[in-house]
């Protein structure tokens, strides 16, 4: 009875009826389009970063890089990343007069200097003590530099300039004291014991023997010569080299504990865990671009390891290329028994907060990480998209919602008018004002349901046209862990968006035309409340 | 034993400054299984006085006592239950709902009641039975005649079988003949126990009535009963 009566009286009044279907179309279907656009880059960008929120009961503990300021004393720590990283360097330098004879191969890995400090690792005993703390594992991250290429020949040609060195004149006392040195040397010198020279030989002077006491007379100007000190500036022509130069982090994980750490079994796309220490596991990406597989050999600082597995890592803050034996990797990067990364388990997730206080308090300059900090940032036209229907969408949402509440209380407003006499007629037999409400609502609840279905429908239309005029957006998801060095990008994710009403937009909607109706509702009950069956059937 | 029983009623509607006193009766009985016509010129005050005896409007003063009940001293609640349980209510214009079918109009009256569907539909049919128009019962008020109009106003008015049925000029907007029909239907009603109480200018219809009661602005002029 009261839907018939309320479907009448909609078809009753066909004008107020279209408008304010109409305003609920018009409403709702932007409403909709700006939904379901929103919500398929919000799932996008949580598509993209998917993967570092599956690991959520866990911190990520490190040292702090120290940063003194200008004029501070470098605290202790500091000291000892400098010292660190000054060991590192020298060990950085390519030595390529070691590489190899010239024309063949060579492949050298070089460490960097550690950009997170290091620690003992048995620090991790500090941290298992902490209430709420069920598991600790270390790990050292480092990154290196892969070099390969061939041997080059080095050659330098040096030409030394002519010079002429003027000695300088003795003076007259240097002059006497040759001379008389130059006497007593010949008056030493052995006189002849046989015949006189013959006439033919007459003439000719004695030889004097050149000996050292012959020089000895010599001043000191004619003896020595002093040049000073020249620095020679050479241009070498560059040996021809075709040396090649990558970078690639690399993480030492406890391979005793496969469940806790920077490498999850879950990670592993391909092959299995590291199970001894000649083995690595690679990130899937980075396996595709060497064009390595499971099987395959690595070589890292010309030791060859047996390739057992390929990651996709879950943790892209703290991913690595290469995953090996944290035993060995303190080996072979020189950093026997230390660590920089701790991956602390604790028993709920409700314990994360508490868990961290108490890391940074019992460790001062630490740095405790989840999962969600690692999340870093989405960039790309996927990102800008994201903050454009983010900062607009909600001021969009508030103009829709300010537009059917507007048009609808006024498309009702007009309507109380004209039903006075309507409502007279209800109460003189008996209506009571609830009752008419109700009939009232029961109209503006068909209304809200054919225009939020007609809104519908127009938004879909509305999705199909952005849909049609929309570039495919791209999102760059870089997270970065403890320190720059540490970011690496996640896969790229690329979003066409499609014409499709997911149940959140078609909840957005309703709830949209929901508010219209409950203000147009909250109106009639004010007017019928008010109303009286004299005022409307008219005084005398 | 009175029914109404009226004392020092007035009303009094302000118009800016100027005060008009549509009603002044110091006091007023009406009587059950009486028919009574109140007449007199437009103005007088007869519809104002139908609707306070109705229950529709409120005395500026005074009091109107029904059943023991003051309907000046009634929270609207009570009143709108009065006019379910026994008031009934016809007017010049018939004031039909123009959406609703002959038979919903009485339906319509009949939603307050404690009735189940069932019960509401057959009442209806047999108030259209009565009125002479159970053919006409899908029908709009748009696509019957004036008399018809009328004729589902009365059975809408009698749907909920009240005590007093208040007609405003029930057969002014009518020719002779179907004014005719329409007074037998009403009038017919008076005879079944009830009170029906008509405001009319015309005197064929006030001649039907047990009593005639003449207003002059607001005030009673004549009573036939005095």
């Amino acid at each position: 009875m009261l839907l018939a009566f309320a479907l009448a009286e909609l078809a009753r009044r066909k004008r107020r009826t279209a408008s304010v279907l109409a305003v609920y179309m018009l409403t709702v279907a932007p409403l909709a389009c700006l939904q379901s656009v929103s919500s398929q880059i919000g799932d996008s960008v949580r598509l993209a970063l998917n993967p570092i929120s599956q690991v959520d009961r866990d911190l990520y503990v490190s040292a702090t890089a120290p940063t003194p300021s200008r004029g501070q004393a470098p605290s202790d720590s500091a000291t000892a990343l400098a010292e660190e990283q000054q060991a590192s360097t020298s060990n950085a330098v390519l030595d390529i007069a070691n590489a190899g004879k010239p024309g063949q191969p060579f492949t050298q890995d070089i460490f960097l200097p550690p950009t997170i400090p290091t620690s003992d690792q048995d620090s991790r005993l500090y941290l298992a003590a902490i209430p709420g703390v069920v598991d600790v594992t270390p790990a050292l991250t480092v990154v290196a530099v892969k070099r390969t290429g061939t041997v080059p020949m080095i050659l330098a040609t040096y030409k030394v300039p002519p010079a002429t060195v003027a000695l300088q004149a003795p003076n007259g006392a240097d002059q006497a004291l040759v001379s008389q040195c130059l006497q007593k040397f010949i008056a030493s010198l052995p006189r002849p014991t046989g015949p006189p020279p013959s006439k033919g030989s007459s003439g000719q002077a004695v030889p004097i023997p050149f000996t050292s006491a012959y020089f000895d007379c010599l001043p000191p100007s004619m003896r020595e010569v002093a040049i000073e000190q020249q620095v020679i500036h050479q241009f070498l022509d560059p040996p021809e080299t075709d040396f090649t130069i990558s970078r690639f982090s690399i993480s030492g994980i406890d391979i005793g504990k496969p469940g806790i750490g920077l490498l999850m079994p879950d990670d592993i796309v391909s092959g299995h865990v590291l199970h001894s220490n000649n083995e690595v596991v690679l990130e899937e990406a980075y396996a595709s671009q060497l064009h390595l597989a499971v099987g395959s050999s690595y070589l890292v600082r010309g030791t060859s390891y047996l390739v057992v597995g390929l990651a996709r890592p879950s943790l892209t803050g703290l991913a690595a290329d290469v995953y090996m034996s944290l035993s060995e990797l303190q080996r072979i990067s020189d950093h026997s028994g230390r660590v920089n990364v701790f991956t602390v388990r604790v028993s709920k997730i409700q314990d994360l907060g508490s868990v961290r206080a108490s890391i940074l308090t019992s460790m001062p300059g630490s740095q405790v990480e989840s999962s969600s900090d690692l999340a870093g940032q989405v960039q790309g036209s996927l990102a800008s998209a994201a903050a454009a229907t983010h900062s607009a969408g909600s001021v969009i949402l508030f103009l829709l919602l300010i537009a059917i509440v507007t048009f609808v209380v006024a498309a009702t407003s007009s309507a109380m008018s004209r039903r006075r006499r309507d409502f007279a007629i209800l109460r003189t037999i008996g209506w009571t004002a609830r009752m008419i409400l109700l009939q009232v609502a029961i109209e503006e609840l068909c209304l809200c349901v054919l225009g939020t279905c007609a809104g519908l429908a127009l938004g879909l239309g509305l999705i199909f046209l952005v849909a049609g005029l929309t570039p495919p957006l791209n999102s760059a998801v870089v997270p970065c862990g403890f320190g720059e060095q540490l970011c690496r990008p996640l896969p790229m994710q690329t979003l066409h968006i499609a014409a499709a009403l997911d149940w959140s937009t078609i909840a957005i909607a309703i709830t949209g035309a929901l508010v219209g109706m409950m203000a147009a509702i909250t109106l009639a009950a004010i007017r019928v409340s008010v109303s009286s069956p004299v005022a409307s059937l008219g005084r005398p | 034993m009175a029914l109404f029983d009226v004392h020092d009623l007035s009303r009094v509607y302000r118009r800016g400054r100027e005060r008009l006193n549509a009603v002044d009766i110091p006091q007023l009985v009406l009587r059950p299984r009486e028919s009574v016509a109140i007449v007199g010129p437009s103005g007088s005050g007869k519809t104002t006085l139908l609707q306070l005896l109705g229950g529709l409007d409120r005395p500026s003063t005074g009091s109107i006592q029904y059943a023991g009940l003051d309907l000046a001293s009634q929270p609207d609640r009570s009143l709108t239950r009065l006019r379910v349980s026994d008031f009934g209510f016809v007017f010049q214009q018939f004031c039909l709902i123009p959406t609703l079918t002959a038979r919903q109009q009485i339906e319509t009256a009949l939603s307050p009641s404690s009735l189940n569907k069932s019960d509401r539909s057959d009442r209806a049919a047999g108030l259209l039975e009565a009125v002479g128009l159970s053919a006409r019962a899908r029908h709009l008020p748009g696509q019957l005649s004036g008399g018809e109009q009328q004729r589902i106003a009365i059975a809408r008015a009698l749907a909920n079988s009240p005590k007093v049925l208040l007609a405003d000029e029930p057969i002014g907007s009518l020719d002779a003949d179907t004014g005719d029909e329409i007074l037998n239907l009403l009038f017919d009603f008076s005879r079944q126990d009830r009170v029906l109480i008509v405001v009319t200018h015309n005197q064929r219809v006030a001649r039907r009535a047990d009593r005639i009661i003449e207003l002059r602005s607001g005030r009673i002029a004549l009573d036939s009963a005095a």
